[in-house]
């Protein structure tokens, strides 16, 4: 059984961000006592998405970014905004690149981990909403 | 942040020692580690993932780097010991397929 937590943080986003990123969705999800496969899959995409963030500004123009993470109604949850340039993709496109390929695997294995997984575009703002069911 | 330890393992195999989380920070790192390894006449190498708590798809990137550099070179490159996050992201990226993980760093080049 998990207890209700939530919170946020606003960093510029650069790989300097990312322990700090990481670190925030560790101590929601033990707060709120997720089991461990979950917090693991909820991580690892959620990281994606960050890379993803970090890849598309510079470090001369890092986009602001917000990261909330929220445990409640059964479902761990976060969303990822920021004004970075418009992102276009397929998020149905979830395809893997071929074996010896050495990028391409980030989003394809976000949309393999998430039961939820959303991307709008709205007011200049990037925002991406990621979720697992939780099994309690 | 992560740390790289290297040794030499039996063989003439090299192995290298991920400490903490394998993201796009220390993904570059790491492929530059290999290239200088297999630039240097190593090309037998064993990356050892029981303390790789984190890895990202550019972590997976530049294993496959690695893999490459390592086979171009009449070599290989093989992982062992990967914990739960970095099995799960191995299988579902179907790269369990190219980097088969052995149970110990020392077992890796065992077959042959």
């Amino acid at each position: 059984m998990t207890t209700d937590r939530r919170q946020s943080l606003e960093v510029r986003a650069t790989p300097d961000c990312l322990d700090e990123v990481h670190d925030l969705i560790n101590t929601v999800a033990a707060g709120a006592g997720v089991a461990d496969e979950a917090t693991v899959r909820f991580t690892t995409a959620a990281m994606e998405i960050v890379d993803n963030v970090i890849e598309h500004g510079t470090r001369a123009e890092a986009p602001n970014l917000a990261v909330t993470v929220e445990v409640t109604g059964g479902w761990l949850r976060g969303v990822v905004e920021d004004d970075g340039p418009p992102t276009s993709l397929d998020l149905g496109a979830t395809d893997m690149p071929d074996a010896m390929a050495d990028r391409g695997r980030g989003l394809p294995l976000a949309a393999r981990l998430l039961d939820e997984f959303r991307f709008e575009r709205q007011a200049e703002r990037n925002t991406w909403h990621l979720g697992i069911a939780l099994d309690d | 942040m992560i740390e790289f330890e290297t040794r030499e393992g039996e063989n003439g195999v090299t192995v290298i020692e991920p400490h903490g989380r394998l993201n796009m920070v220390a993904a570059p790192r790491l492929r530059e580690l290999i290239t200088e390894i297999v630039n240097g006449g190593t090309t037998r190498i064993v990356v050892e993932l029981s303390s790789t708590e984190f890895i990202d798809s550019s972590g997976l990137g530049a294993l496959i780097a690695g893999l490459k550099a390592a086979r171009q070179a009449g070599g290989d490159l093989r992982i062992a010991a990967p914990t739960a996050q970095v099995e799960t992201v191995l299988a579902l990226t179907n790269l369990n397929r190219v980097l088969t993980a052995y149970p110990s760093a020392g077992l890796a080049f065992n077959d042959d």
